[in-house]
C-alpha cells in the first residue's frame, strides 16, 4: 500500500467516524434497561425460602453427635480392654509428668510412635521367643500394658479414675515390671525399711532369678544372705 | 491482535455482565452504555433504516438478557455483535426484494455523486452512509464490524466463519470502493 493510499484510507476512516452521530432513541434505551430490570427480578426468586439453608447441616451434625455418643456409651458398657488401653494412653499423654515436656518433644514422640510399631505387637510377635532371657523377662510384664498403666495411675494419685480403670481395679493386680519393682525395693531400702526391702527382693529374685541387680541394693542381698536360696 | 488495554476492557465487560447476573442492575447499565452507540450504528449502517435498526437493536439486547452465560466460548463484545449480525442477516432475508430495490436506488445515487452536489456543500458524511449501503453485503459487514465492534481481524474472521485473509481482502475491497465513491470528499 502506497503512502497516498494510506493517507486516503485514513481520511476515509476519519470521514466515517465524523458521521458517527446517531444514537438509539431514549425510549429504546429505557425499554431495554427496564427489560434488564425485569429479567433480573425473574432470576431472583420472588418469595424467600421458608426453610433456612442451614437446617440440613444442623440435622447432620446432630445425628453425628448422637451416633458418636451412643457408640462411646456402648464401648464403656462392654469394657473392652482395647478401649481401656486407648483411654489410658490418652490419659497418660495428658498426665502432669508430661506437661513439662515441650511441644517439639511431644511432636517428636508422636512421630516416633507413628514410625515404630506398638510394643504389644512387637512382643506378641513370634520373634519375642528368640530374645535373651533378661530381655524376655522384661518383655513379659510389658505385655500387660493396661494394668501397668493402672499402677502408674495409682502412683500419680487417686483423684482421677476412668470408668474402665475402675473396672480393672477389681481384677487381680499383676506384678510390677522388673525395673519398677527394683526401684520400689531400692526406695524401701533407702527409706530404712530393710526387712520389707529384703522380702520384696526375695520375691523379686524368685520371679526374676537372672535379672541383674543394681549396685544400690547389692548390700541388701548380702545382708539377706541366702534370700534367693543362693550364696 | 487486541492490546492489553483492550483485553482489560473485555474482562471488564464479562465481569460487568456476571455482576448483572448476580443481581446488580447498575452493572448492566454500564455495559449497555458502553456498547450503546457502536451496536446501534452497526445495525443502522447495515440496514439503512433508523426504525428497523432500533427494532433489531432492542431484539439484540433482549437476546443477550435471555442468556445466563452468553460468552462461555468468547468475549462479550464478540457475542453481542454476533447476535446483531445474525439478526441483520435474518432481517435482510425477509425483506430481500425490498432491500434490492432500495440498494439499487441508493447505488444509483451513490456511485455517481455529482460534482454539483459536492460543490453545493452536499454532506460528505451522508455520501459516506450511502456509499456504505451500496457495498456488497460481506464487504459492508466486514467494514462495519471492524469499525464499530473494535474486534481484531482474527475475531471478525471467527465471527463470520471465514479465514483471516478473506476478511483482510474484503476489508481492502471495501476501502477501495469507498475511496472511489468518495474521492471528491477526500
Amino acid at each position: 500500500m502506497t503512502d497516498d493510499e494510506q493517507l486516503s484510507q485514513q481520511q476515509l476512516l476519519q470521514l466515517y467516524r465524523q458521521g458517527r452521530k446517531e444514537y438509539p432513541s431514549p425510549e429504546v434505551d429505557s425499554a431495554i434497561l427496564e427489560l434488564a430490570r425485569k429479567r433480573l427480578q425473574q432470576r431472583t426468586p420472588a418469595s424467600p425460602r421458608r426453610t433456612p439453608r442451614w437446617t440440613p447441616s444442623i440435622a447432620a451434625a446432630a445425628v453425628l453427635v448422637i451416633g458418636i455418643s451412643f457408640t462411646l456409651k456402648l464401648q464403656q458398657q462392654s469394657g473392652e480392654p482395647e478401649s481401656l488401653g486407648e483411654e489410658v494412653k490418652s490419659f497418660s499423654s495428658s498426665s502432669p509428668q508430661e506437661d513439662g515436656v515441650s511441644a517439639p518433644a511431644k511432636a517428636k514422640k508422636a512421630e516416633r510412635g507413628a514410625a515404630v510399631p506398638e510394643p504389644q505387637q512387637q512382643l506378641l510377635a513370634p520373634e519375642s521367643d528368640h530374645l535373651p532371657a533378661p530381655a524376655a523377662s522384661m518383655a513379659q510384664p510389658r505385655m500387660q500394658s493396661a494394668p501397668m498403666a493402672e499402677m502408674e495411675l495409682r502412683d500419680q494419685g487417686e483423684g482421677f479414675t476412668l470408668p474402665a480403670v475402675r473396672e480393672q481395679k477389681q481384677r487381680p493386680i499383676p506384678r510390677l515390671k522388673a525395673e519398677s519393682w527394683l526401684a520400689e525395693i531400692e526406695a524401701l531400702y533407702s527409706a530404712g525399711a530393710v526387712v520389707e526391702a529384703q522380702q520384696q527382693l526375695a520375691r523379686f529374685l524368685l520371679q526374676y532369678p537372672d535379672y541383674p541387680l543394681p549396685e544400690a541394693i547389692q548390700p541388701l542381698r548380702m545382708e539377706g544372705g541366702a534370700v534367693d536360696g543362693r550364696p | 491482535m487486541t492490546s492489553a488495554i483492550e483485553d482489560g476492557v473485555e474482562e471488564a465487560d464479562e465481569a460487568l455482565f456476571r455482576a448483572y447476573l448476580g443481581g446488580e442492575h447498575a452493572a448492566f447499565a454500564t455495559l449497555y452504555q458502553r456498547y450503546r452507540q457502536s451496536l446501534f450504528l452497526y445495525l443502522l449502517r447495515s440496514l439503512g433504516s433508523h426504525s428497523e435498526a432500533e427494532d433489531l437493536y432492542h431484539d439484540c439486547w433482549s437476546r443477550v438478557l435471555q442468556s445466563d452465560a452468553p460468552f462461555q466460548d468468547g468475549l462479550f463484545r464478540a457475542y453481542l455483535f454476533k447476535i446483531a449480525r445474525n439478526l441483520t442477516i435474518d432481517h435482510q432475508r425477509k425483506r430481500s426484494l425490498r432491500l434490492v430495490r432500495a440498494e439499487d436506488q441508493l447505488a444509483g445515487e451513490a456511485t455517481a455523486p455529482s460534482a454539483d452536489r459536492v460543490q453545493a456543500g452536499v454532506d460528505c458524511e451522508e455520501m459516506m452512509r450511502q456509499a456504505i449501503q451500496q457495498l456488497p453485503t460481506e464487504q459492508r459487514d466486514t467494514f462495519l464490524l471492524k469499525e464499530e465492534s473494535g474486534l481484531s481481524l482474527e475475531q471478525i474472521a471467527t465471527l463470520m466463519a471465514s479465514g483471516r485473509e478473506t476478511i483482510k481482502s474484503r476489508l481492502r475491497y471495501a476501502m477501495q470502493r469507498l475511496r472511489t465513491v468518495l474521492e471528491e470528499c477526500l
